[in-house]
Order: structure tokens, then sequence, then C-alpha cells
């Protein structure tokens, strides 16, 4: 039993367990649903995984330096509405108006980063009063759907290149550049040690306060992107949209094997995790589970997930 | 036991210190760590540092390192002061320290723990192979040659992980290196290694700063001694110009005074504990035999990491069960918690005061009712009258100062929080008492009250066992006085008085000489 145990844990922690789920549930799926595998649906299950898929990438970044962010639902919200009311259907804005939303999304995570690195917050507590924030700021922009997203930009999050959907490409274009960015430079390495252990990093000589900073900042531009494309793929500004966009990004984070203490874990695990979750609501959509029903379930199967990938030892 | 001699190739070296620490001073709250110390590091030799626990050496190597912040006094580079605002500043300028608890990330592969944050690059990514290529050879010269960079370091012994250690420290080139305590969690074969290690890379012409509690250790490198105490300078000395015995007595120092309170209580030989052939993990096969009296005060001396603490843990129930014989009162004990232990009579007060003696944010009276909640109690309700009624009698008994006993405990001074730790115990009436480094961070009069309350303690019938790394303190309070080191019990000294210069030669080396 110890032995099983150990050997979970191993598979869990390089995130391999994982896609042993996914695969699981994809078969599963299979046989349960003729429409599983149609492109129509992968094409649909790659645009919903998407804005999960980022907003995971970027929580990702920052529980690596012990630094898990709480508001990146509220920063994807801000950002979508941002998008969808200063585009407001209009083809020529597009390019200017997601420049300026990244750039509100990186002060957003300055302004975290700031409050955990120079005041010494307790990121729960940062995050969540950025939250609380920017939920106001989204309600008093706008409580109607506002704007509009051009059409040929949304259909282009419907379209494929070479039978993959556009999303999916997207996504693992930054999900290659990522695990580069972590495994092949200084910086990435300071991160991992920054998460590990922040006096033993000191130590080194490694900037513990500019890495932390840096990935915050990373956190929130994920999380921006992701309220872009989640515009993107609606064609207008839902204030309802990212809802609970900030467990969700945990939790693939730490089933795909990442440390929620820091300093463990690999992107490709946590590529896994999103797998896992999108894959997971998609089945049930195409199997007719009832909705109210399915939070449900997700909510279990996230509880068991999570009792058996987070680490506690170290 | 015979050790292969390390061979010097120099015990030249020039005069100029490539690193100085100029009277430095350093306060913590009313402690003074350090008390204008000047130590030189020569390029090519190797400088022992020596004293006691507590005496500064760890101070002095924070502020060398760039971890610490001197109060007043500076760091010298080559002549010149330098601010050193943090490691990475002291690494800038080849400072580098090799620290008594390992900072390897397990999950990190050799490779990259040897080479964080100075990796060699191509093109801005990391070059593994290049990478690989130098830590290969950073092993080989450590004479790790047999670990494979790429295994991650938590699959390692701790002996090669030691080696990383030092491939690590390596690998930024430092001109001065220090090392803390590098053997302590090292075997013999393996210190061995290290030990011809550090004598090379001072002939190499680095300059070498080393603290070791391991006396024989240091005569076999070191080219200079300086002995600290109570965080000041006793002197600094070519080895060739002393004797072991002449460091061991400067490093206890203080003579022992006769200022400790007498014992009045007769001496009994009725057996509270009775410990046979006790094993903590990892000694075996020699298992520690004692018995503590009714009525008397067992010192246990010995460095830190000797045991003592651990020996204190398990019998307090800490540290799971054990293997050998412990009687209580004539029934065997074997406690499977404080709880457990604590309803046996066995009870204990922690080293670590601010983390499990007492709890700073509550008030003395909730910190003192505690462990007695139950008597306390009324169907699970606390009576707070009751609750401060008994933190009364016990301030009151004490003369603990403080002026309202609802008053967080982290209002009052070490010596006041320390008593309240040992007060909340007293009120459940224990058979035996264990205390652990009792007297750490507390000031010298609130010192001779806690002497003088555990000596009536003592004299109304409690056994007790005092860990304590001040040996006067030990010795001047004790009637018997067990040593430890390296998990052994190595020596029992039963009749006053006692001599501290031999308990000290006990404690520090392989053998008795």
């Amino acid at each position: 039993m110890n032995g099983v145990r150990v050997t979970l844990r191993q598979a869990s922690d390089r995130g391999v367990l994982v896609w042993l789920l996914v695969a699981l549930l994809a078969i599963q799926a299979t046989f349960m649903s003729e429409f599983f595998l149609t492109g129509r649906n992968l094409s649909n299950l790659a645009g919903q995984l998407l804005p999960t898929g980022l907003a995971a990438l970027g929580q990702m970044a920052a529980i690596l330096v012990g630094a898990i962010d709480l508001s990146v639902g509220a920063t994807a919200r801000l950002a979508a509405l941002l998008t969808a009311g200063l585009i407001d259907d209009d083809p020529s804005r597009v390019l200017w108006v997601l420049v300026v939303v990244l750039a509100i999304s990186a002060v957003i995570g300055l302004a975290n980063g700031l409050m955990v690195v120079k005041a010494d917050f307790n990121p729960l507590i940062a995050t969540l009063i950025t939250y609380t924030v920017l939920r106001g700021v989204a309600l008093v922009y706008t409580q109607e759907p506002i704007g509009g997203i051009p059409f040929e930009v949304t259909e282009f999050l419907y379209k494929n290149l070479l039978g993959i959907p556009y999303p999916a490409w997207i996504f693992l274009v930054l999900v290659v550049a990522m695990s580069v960015m972590l495994d092949r430079t200084r910086f990435g390495r300071n991160a991992y040690a920054v998460g590990g252990d922040e006096d033993v990093a000191r130590r080194a000589g490694v900037a513990v306060g500019s890495v932390r900073l840096a990935m915050m900042v990373l956190c929130s531009v994920f999380a921006g992107l992701a309220g872009v494309v989640l515009a993107f793929r609606q064609g207008i500004g839902d204030p309802r949209v990212a809802e609970g966009l900030e467990l969700t990004s945990i939790v693939a984070v730490v089933i795909g094997g990442v440390s929620i203490f820091g300093g463990r874990g690999n992107v490709w695990g946590v590529l896994g995790g999103v797998l896992f979750l999108s894959v997971l609501r998609n089945a049930m959509n195409l199997q007719g589970v009832d909705p109210l029903f399915q939070g449900v379930v997700t909510g279990i199967l996230i509880i068991v997930a999570v009792v058996v990938f987070s680490r506690r030892d170290r | 036991m015979s050790r292969p001699d390390i061979v010097r190739a120099s015990s030249g070296g020039h005069d100029r210190p490539v690193v100085a620490a100029r009277a430095v001073t350093k306060r913590y709250g009313g402690i003074t760590a350090l008390d204008g110390v000047t130590v030189e590091l020569l390029a090519g030799r190797v400088h022992a540092i020596v004293g006691e626990n507590g005496a500064g050496k760890s101070t002095l190597t924070g502020i060398l390192g760039g971890v610490i912040r001197p109060d007043s006094g500076t760091v010298e580079i080559d002549g010149r002061p330098i601010e050193l605002a943090d490691p990475a500043a002291a690494l800038d300028h080849g400072i580098a320290v090799v620290y008594q608890e390992l900072s390897l990330f397990g999950a990190m592969s050799v490779a990259d723990n040897v080479m964080l944050g100075i990796q060699p690059r191509r093109g801005g990514l990391i070059d593994r192979k290049k990478q690989r290529a130098q830590v290969e050879e950073l092993l080989r010269r450590v004479g790790g040659g047999g670990i494979d960079p790429d295994e991650p370091t938590e699959n390692l012994t701790v002996a090669r992980q030691q080696l990383v250690e030092v491939a690590k420290v390596l690998a930024r080139r430092p001109t001065a290196i220090i090392f803390d305590e590098p053997t302590a969690v090292l075997p013999s074969e393996e210190s061995d290694t290290l030990l011809a290690l550090v004598r090379s890379l001072a002939d190499e012409g680095v300059a070498v700063g080393y603290i070791s509690h391991r006396l024989s250790e240091l005569t076999r490198i070191a080219d200079d001694v300086t002995v600290l105490r109570d965080g000041k300078l006793v002197w600094a000395k070519p080895l060739a110009d002393v004797t072991v015995p002449e460091i061991v007595s400067a490093m206890v120092g203080r003579a022992v005074e006769d200022a400790f309170p007498e014992r009045t209580g007769e001496a009994t030989e009725e057996p509270v504990l009775e410990v046979r052939n006790l094993l903590l993990p990892g000694t075996e096969p020699d298992g520690i035999s004692f018995t503590c009296r009714r009525g008397e005060i067992l010192g246990v001396a010995g460095l830190v990491g000797s045991g003592r603490s651990r020996l204190a843990r398990y019998l307090f129930g800490m540290e799971g069960s054990y293997r050998g014989e412990v009687v209580l009162d004539g029934r065997p004990y074997q406690p499977r918690s404080p709880r457990h232990a604590a309803r046996s009579g066995v009870m204990l007060v922690p080293e670590d005061r601010k983390r499990s003696g007492v709890i700073l944010d509550l008030g003395a009276d909730r910190n003192i009712g505690l462990p007695s909640l139950e008597a306390l109690s009324n169907l699970g309700f606390v009576d707070r009258a009751r609750e401060r009624q008994l933190a009364s009698e016990v301030v009151s008994d004490l003369a603990v100062r403080i002026s309202d006993v609802t008053d967080p405990v982290s209002s009052l001074s070490g010596g006041n929080q320390q008593k309240i730790a040992l007060g909340k115990w007293l009120v459940r009436k224990p058979r035996l008492l264990i205390l652990d480094e009792p007297l750490r961070g507390i000031d010298v009069n609130a010192k001779s009250e806690i002497h003088r309350m555990l000596r009536r303690l003592a004299d109304e019938g409690l056994a007790i066992i005092l860990i304590s790394s001040e040996l006067p303190e030990v010795l001047g309070l004790s009637d018997r006085v067990l040593v430890m080191r390296d998990g052994k019990l190595v020596a029992t000294f039963d009749e006053k008085p006692f001599s501290p210069d031999e308990i000290m030669a006990v404690a520090t080396m392989e053998a008795t000489p």
C-alpha cells in the first residue's frame, strides 16, 4: 500500500498521472458519445480550453515562486470587458486595444507584486485585495453586456491550421515558450529556487524580489490574455465572464503536479491539468449531464484530485 | 582509530588578509551576539574559528557571507571596507560560505543546483552540454566524481549532498571560503575526504575560514586558530603556538563560580527514571543507560547535535516509539505523545521557547492554564476565573514580573517568559522535569533566579534533567553530569567538583585522550 502511494506521488510529481486520467476520460467520452471525436467538437474543445489554459499558465508562474494569485479571474474579466468595450466592432482598433489591455494587465500584476515584494503582504491577501478592487472597477465600467468584436476576429478562433484549431496552436506555442523559459534560462531556474526556498536562493545570490515580481506580472499578463480570448470568442463583453477562473486555474496547476508551496512542477503537467478539466466539462456536456449537477461532479473530482496530487512533505 | 595524515603543501601565505571582519558588533535585543570581534582570513591559510554554542561563530559567518549586517564594525576585502548588502554582494566580492544546514533544492538536479544563477549560456539559453562538463569537473575536484550531474539531489546521501554543496561554492570561484561545521553531518571517511579538500583549497591559495567543534579535526588542517567566547574574541594565534588543552580552556573560559545555590535536600537513591539501553536511531549499537533520582538535578552536557535534545523529545513522546527500556517510578514507560507523557508525570520545557514553550500572543493566564484545561473546565467550559486565579498563584510563586496576568507573554522579558513556560507544567505536579536550554537568551539576574527555583524544586523532591550548552551552568547546578556526543552517552561524572576542561574535551573529541 505504501509502495503504491509512493509510486502515485512520484507519478503525480512529474505530471504523469494526470495524462493517464486525461486518456481515460477521452476514451470514456469517445465510447459514450459519437460526437466527441468530431472535428467540430474538438475545435470547440480547443476554444474552451484556451482561456483556462492561459490563466493556468499564468497561475503556474505565480505559484512556482510561492505567490498564488487570486486576482486572475477578476483581471481576466476586466480585460474582457475593456477589449469588447474599446474595440466596439471596429476592426482597426483590435491591435492597439490588445496592447493597451495587456499593458493594464501588467500594471495589475505590478501592483500585486509590489504589495508582496515591497510591502511584504501575504500573496493571498494582496491578490484578494486586487480581486475585490477589480470586481468593483468592472461593475463601475459596465453592468450590461458591452461593446462588440468584429466577426472576422471571432471566426479566426474557430478555424483550423493543418487540421488543428488555431486556439490549440496558440496554446501549444505558449506552453513550449514557457517550458523553454523555465528549463533553459537562468531566470527560470532562479524562479524554481525562489519558490523552493527563499533563503537558500538568496544565499546563492539570486535576486529573490525581482524574480517574484516578474513572475507575478507574467501571471497577470496571462490572465489579461485569457480575458481577451474570452471576449474574442463570445464577441461581446459579458459582465459575468471569467467567473471562478482563479479557482479553475489553481486546480489545473495543482492537478498538474505543481507544488502549491512553490518550487516544484513543470509546464507539461499543467497542460495535462488543463486538458483534464476541459475534457471533463466537454464530456459531461456531450453526455447530457445536467449543468447544475456538473458543478457538483467537478467539485467532488477536484477535491479528490487535490488530495491525491497536492504534496505536503517538504 | 588511526586516520591518515593530511599533507600540507604550504603553510606560507601572505600577510594581507583577503577578507577581514574588523571590530564587528551585532546585538539582538538585549543579547550581544558579537562584541567588537576582528578576524582576518589570509590567502593560502586555513583559519579555524572555535567556541562554545552561542559564542558568536554563526553570527560572524553570517556577517562575512552578507546574510547579517553588523551594528558596527566593517568587513574589508583586500584591505578596502565593503558594504555587504546581501549574499549576492558577498559572492560578487569572492566570499562564499558553505552553510551548516544544506542549501540544495531536492527536486533540482545536481548540475542545476551547482550552477544556479551562473549557468553557462549560449544565445540566452542555458548551454546544458557545457554546464554538464563544468559540473563534472567540479565534482571530480571535490572527490564526488561518481555523482551523476543529472540526478535530483534529494536522491543522494547526505554525505554526497555535502560534496555537491562544496562544488556549488567552488563554481562561484571564491577567493575566500568559510565552512560552517561542514563535517557535522558526515561519517568519518567522508569527513577525511572533505578535510583533505579544505586543505588543498588553501594550498591553491584560497583563504579558508573553518568553523567546527571537533578539535581533533582542526589540528589536522588549520594554520591559525581564533577562539570566541560569549561574543568576544579570546585570542587568535597560529596553531603551532597553542595546544589542544589551551584551546579548550579558552573556549570554556569562566571559572565555574560558586554562585550556584547549594543542595539542601538529602540525596536519595530512589530512582524516578531508569533508562536502559535506549537506542536513538542512527546510533546503534551503543544504547544509552542512566538513572535520574528523586531530588537530583542531572545535567546533560554535549554540543548541539550530540543527541541531547533528541533524547529529551523521546522521553516526552515527541519522536514516536524508541527501542530500549525506560522505567518510570518502577513501571515501564513508553510515551505515545506529549499528552501521554505529561499524564505520566514527565514534562518538558523545550529548547525553542518562542516556538514550543509558550504561545507569545496569548496572555500569561491562558498559557499557564493550557496544560491544565481539563482540571479547569466544567462540562467543557473553561472557568476563566479559576484560570486567572491559578495563573496569579504561579506568577507570585515564581516571582514573574507582570502587571496583569492577562497580558500577552510577548510583552515579557525572556526570563519571565521562561518562568511561564516552566510554571505551566509545575501546576501539574511533574515527577520528572526535563529542561532543554532553559537559560538561552535570558539576562543574568533572571538566570540566577531560575537557578534558585530549580534547586528549590529538586529539594522538594522533583527529579530534573537539565540540558544546557552553557557548561558553567550545567556544572554549577547539577548533582551529576552526563556527557553526550554523536547520539551516544560517552561519559558520566558522579562527583563534584566537575572539571570543565575534562567535560569539554570528552564532548568535543572523537576519543577520550
